[in-house]
């Protein structure tokens, strides 16, 4: 076993813009656009940015739920681009998904019993009565119990919050390395966000150094209670990487500062103090352009930014950054 | 027991009229088709049971045809004839809809776009006409029936089918199955089906009803099995003496083969209406 | 119209390939049945000189391929073979019986048409009782097969009543003159029309009254309510606009049940049309009659169906995006 889980290079993922039947546009729009990081096992990542700045698809590329424009994914030092659908299928256990959605995560025509016993009996030969029991443990380190009694209800039959468990429950099941959460607590009120971020601790403590989160968010406090690392993206591209803690008490790219500043703070003094900036709409990335992509909002963009990306260097604290300010 | 009673109750207070009626008329002709042997006294399609062209009486309720045979008979064969043959072709043209309908939706792309413009041609070629010759060229005999209308009238389904598939794809759940492992064979049965499925099945009756037409249609042109009894037949029947004003030939056969139809349509827009509610105000 | 352009010639190459398809299903079909496909291409014929021909002609005794390649050349050039019965080309007695059979299908739809889009849009805007007895009778409606709807219509206003013609076109005892011959044949026309009629005024009330429920509930329409115009005028300007749109895709895309309906109703009431001639192909087991009848339906149901696009792309441009 290495220390390094997932290694990611230079991943790249353009969707064309379709016209018509017919003609295929040679525009595109990147939605990963030279992606590139390293993660160790046990390591805990946050991915932050607006909607749209492709952190879901990096997640499903990941994944390979689908499949890239250009780049690897290295995970456990396997290119999982290179393998076949049945040696991909027999790596899915130790990289898990939970969903945006919910609701829409789960099968609303499968009890609990089903929706879970489904695992086990894709990837193991337990009896009825092992698997039975298995769903009862994981009920239970969950937080759904009695067992017996959520076994037998319906997505329909749950709230919001116990959805959420049983989504986290599925991706637990069968012992991942790695869990990629998309905003798992986005659909929750503030109460039950509060419980889901401390299950997720819970488990991480449970099977501390097996176990890797990429916790997918645009909610910065999330990302700062959470995670170790931290990644921001904007229209695809990786604009800071490094210490969560050095990115969120000192960021350095001026979209990371204005995603920040974004964030309500409890504390009415620093409320008052700070100044929020927020500018300009976000553009859609296409082929055609060059340049800085955060370019028509910052507030420090010189004519060079307007013409050429730039590229992410490593500053001395150890993060990296791509913006023509420190290189 | 009275647990029982009230879901039952429960059940039927949620009913709507037309389903009701629908359930109601279907029900009693399904048994009436089932117990054709024992509500007839006289064989089916047998001549000189009584004099020919005689209206209807004690001995014989729908009169006598050309022959001399007991149309009461010949009808009450003729409706186990229309629901069998409308069930069976049904049956056909569901799962070739079902399959096709599930695999353009599903793996989408190039293959979608064949099935697709395959099922828009087969949507426009008039396909009792094409019934028609497949039956008339292979020879009428049941099997060939049932077959050719089968065939013939799965486009409904597979549209129907490929658009509930697209909307259940798009769900999450069925990236989920994947990010667990899951095959797309057992992705398509577990998952997609059981949801892509259950919105189609109103359309089934409707698909019943029209099959049970389009038999009756061949059986009045004239291309019917001549061993079995159907309602079609016995409209030609009617069709080639009806000069000779014998309205009985034509109007019971005709009242029963409304009945049918009527039926499997109350059946299929209550079901719809019963799944869907918020359809309610749409429909009839 | 670039969009409209693209959108035409898909589906003019949809209708090329279904016309295609047609032709080698038929083919297939003749190579398919019991026994030797001569018996089926010339009729049930014993004329040795005949049967030999026809083998000859249909290049039978060559390759399977080459059959299907003449077969296509054949038809292409409209040559549909030749009914032995009334020792005449396939595709001159179809074409004889082209105009009464589009005759009945024309009137039957104008009469569909107004009687149906009216009820509809009643049964839409009233609600209440009006609603449920429209909705009842257009579910009856399309429930009643119409070739016993022709039987019983028969039976009652010609052989009891005596009102109309038991069948025909014509008057066959006198023969009328200039306005009254065009008469003659109007009065022979009111059963067989209003028959074919009756399922379809039921069909386009269902989809009229659909289209304009759906139409009412638009924002479109609340602005007008809104606005303030008088409802009446709301219903016709506005909702019944936007509906009658898919009404027109529905009648275009249903020419197939109309041509079937009206071939059905033309032997009950022995309308001169394509539909009594196949009656007659089918009793006669006169095979190249039924596959020409196949071949010029299917060609007049694509036909239709072409029309029906152009007009429906001009009337709604949204159709082009797809």
């Amino acid at each position: 076993m290495t220390d390094e889980l997932l290694k990611v290079e230079h991943l790249k993922k353009y969707f064309p813009i379709r016209k018509s039947f017919f003609k295929r546009s040679s525009l595109y729009i990147k939605a990963v656009d030279d992606v590139s990081f390293i993660m160790r096992r046990g390591e805990i990542l946050g991915v932050v940015g607006e909607s749209g700045s492709g952190k879901t698809t990096l997640a499903r590329l990941i994944l390979r739920l689908i499949k890239p424009t250009s780049g690897t994914v290295y995970f456990d030092n396997i290119d999982i681009f290179k393998l076949s659908e049945k040696e991909m299928r027999r790596l899915r256990p130790k990289m898990q998904m939970i969903f945006q959605d919910v609701t829409a995560s789960l099968n609303p025509r499968k009890n609990v019993r089903d929706i879970l016993a489904q695992v086990y009996k894709t990837h193991t030969s337990l009896s009825k009565k092992e698997i039975d029991q298995n769903i009862e443990k994981l009920l239970i380190s969950v937080g759904l119990t009695p067992p017996h009694i959520f076994m037998n209800r319906y997505p329909h039959e749950l709230s919001g919050g116990q959805r959420q468990r049983v989504n986290i429950a599925r991706a637990i099941a069968l012992e991942p390395e790695l869990i990629i959460a998309d905003e798992p607590t986005s659909a929750l009120d503030a109460s039950l966000k509060r419980q889901i971020v401390d299950l997720f601790k819970h488990i991480y403590e449970e099977r501390k150094g097996k176990l890797s989160y990429i916790i997918i968010s645009h909610d910065i406090s999330l990302i700062y209670s959470l995670t170790q690392k931290t990644l921001v993206m904007y229209l695809g591209r990786m604009v800071e990487y490094g210490d969560t803690k050095k990115i969120i008490h000192d960021p350095k790219h001026p979209y990371t500062m204005m995603l920040i500043s974004a964030v309500p703070i409890p504390d009415p003094d620093i409320e008052r103090n700070r100044k929020i900036f927020i500018g300009g709409e976000p553009m859609t990335l296409e082929s055609a352009f060059t340049g800085c992509p955060f370019y028509n909002r910052c507030p420090f963009a010189t004519e060079k930014c307007k013409k050429e990306t730039p590229p992410l260097v490593r500053l001395d604290d150890g993060r990296y950054v791509a913006c023509w300010l420190y290189s | 027991m009275i647990l029982l009673f009230h879901s039952l109750k429960k059940i039927f207070s949620n009913l709507n009229a037309r389903l009701l009626i629908g359930i109601l008329l279907t029900g009693v002709l399904t048994i009436l088709g089932i117990s054709a042997p024992l509500i007839t006294w006289y064989p089916p399609l047998t001549a000189m049971l009584g004099p020919p062209y005689q209206p209807p009486s004690f001995q014989h309720p729908f009169g006598t045809d050309d022959l001399g045979g007991d149309i009461y008979t010949n009808t009450i064969y003729g409706i186990r004839t229309s629901l069998i043959v409308g069930a069976l072709s049904a049956l056909i043209a569901l799962i070739i809809g079902i399959i096709i309908g599930s695999v353009a939706g599903y793996y989408g792309g190039f293959l979608e776009d064949l099935l697709m413009r395959i099922t828009d041609m087969a949507f426009i070629i008039p396909q009792f006409l094409l019934a028609l010759i497949i039956v008339t060229i292979l020879g009428p005999n049941i099997y060939n029936i049932i077959l050719a209308i089968g065939v013939t009238s799965w486009p409904g389904i597979a549209r129907m089918t490929r658009a509930t598939t697209l909307s259940v794809k798009q769900q999450t759940f069925i990236e989920a199955a994947k990010v667990l492992g899951l095959s797309d064979i057992k992705i398509i049965f577990s998952e997609l089906l059981p949801n892509s499925l259950p919105p189609v099945i109103p359309y089934i009756t409707l698909q019943i009803s029209s099959n049970i037409l389009v038999e009756a249609g061949l059986g009045f042109l004239g291309v019917s099995d001549p061993n079995v009894p159907s309602l079609g037949m016995l409209l030609n029947n009617a069709q080639q003496h009806i000069l000779m004003n014998v309205w009985w030939m034509s109007v019971f056969p005709g009242v029963i083969l409304s009945l049918m139809i009527l039926g499997f349509n109350l059946l299929g827009d209550g079901l719809i209406e019963y799944m869907n509610p918020r359809l309610r105000r749409k429909m009839y | 119209m670039p969009g409209l352009a693209t959108f035409i010639i898909r589906r003019i190459i949809l209708y090329i390939a279904l016309f295609f398809t047609v032709i080698v299903v038929t083919f297939l079909l003749v190579h398919m049945a019991p026994g030797d496909p001569t018996y089926i291409l010339a009729g049930q014929v014993n004329d040795p000189e005949f049967i030999k021909a026809v083998r000859h002609r249909f290049g039978l005794d060559k390759p399977l391929y080459i059959q299907l390649l003449i077969y296509i050349e054949n038809v292409l050039k409209g040559d549909l073979g030749y009914s032995y019965f009334r020792a005449e080309p396939v595709s001159t007695l179809i074409l004889s019986r082209i105009p009464a059979t589009f005759l009945l299908i024309l009137t039957a739809m104008f009469i569909a048409s107004l009687i149906g889009i009216t009820l509809g849009t009643i049964a839409a805007y009233k609600r209440g009782l009006a609603d449920a007895v429209i909705s009842l009778l257009s579910l009856i409606g399309i429930s009643i097969p119409y070739f016993w709807l022709g039987q019983l219509m028969l039976i009652t206003f010609s052989l009891n009543l005596n009102l109309f013609p038991t069948g025909g076109m014509i008057s066959l005892t006198t023969s009328y003159q200039g306005i009254y011959y065009y008469l003659d044949v109007l009065y022979h026309l009111v059963l067989p029309a209003t028959t074919l009629a009756i399922f379809n005024i039921a069909y386009i009330t269902r989809v009229t009254r659909g289209n304009v429920l759906d139409a009412l509930s638009q924002d479109f329409i609340i602005t007008a309510k809104a606005k303030g115009l008088p409802e009446r005028r709301i219903i016709f300007r506005h909702a019944l606009r936007n509906a009658i749109i898919p009404v027109i895709t529905f009648i275009g895309f249903n020419t197939g049940t109309l041509l079937v309906g009206a071939i059905v109703t033309e032997t009950i009431f022995a309308w001169p049309g394509m539909g009594s001639l196949l009656y007659s192909s089918l009793q006669l087991r006169d095979y190249p009659v039924m596959l020409g009848i196949f071949i010029y339906g299917a060609l007049i149901v694509i036909l239709i169906n072409l029309i029906v696009d152009i007009l429906y792309g001009i009337l709604d441009p949204r159709i082009r995006r797809g």
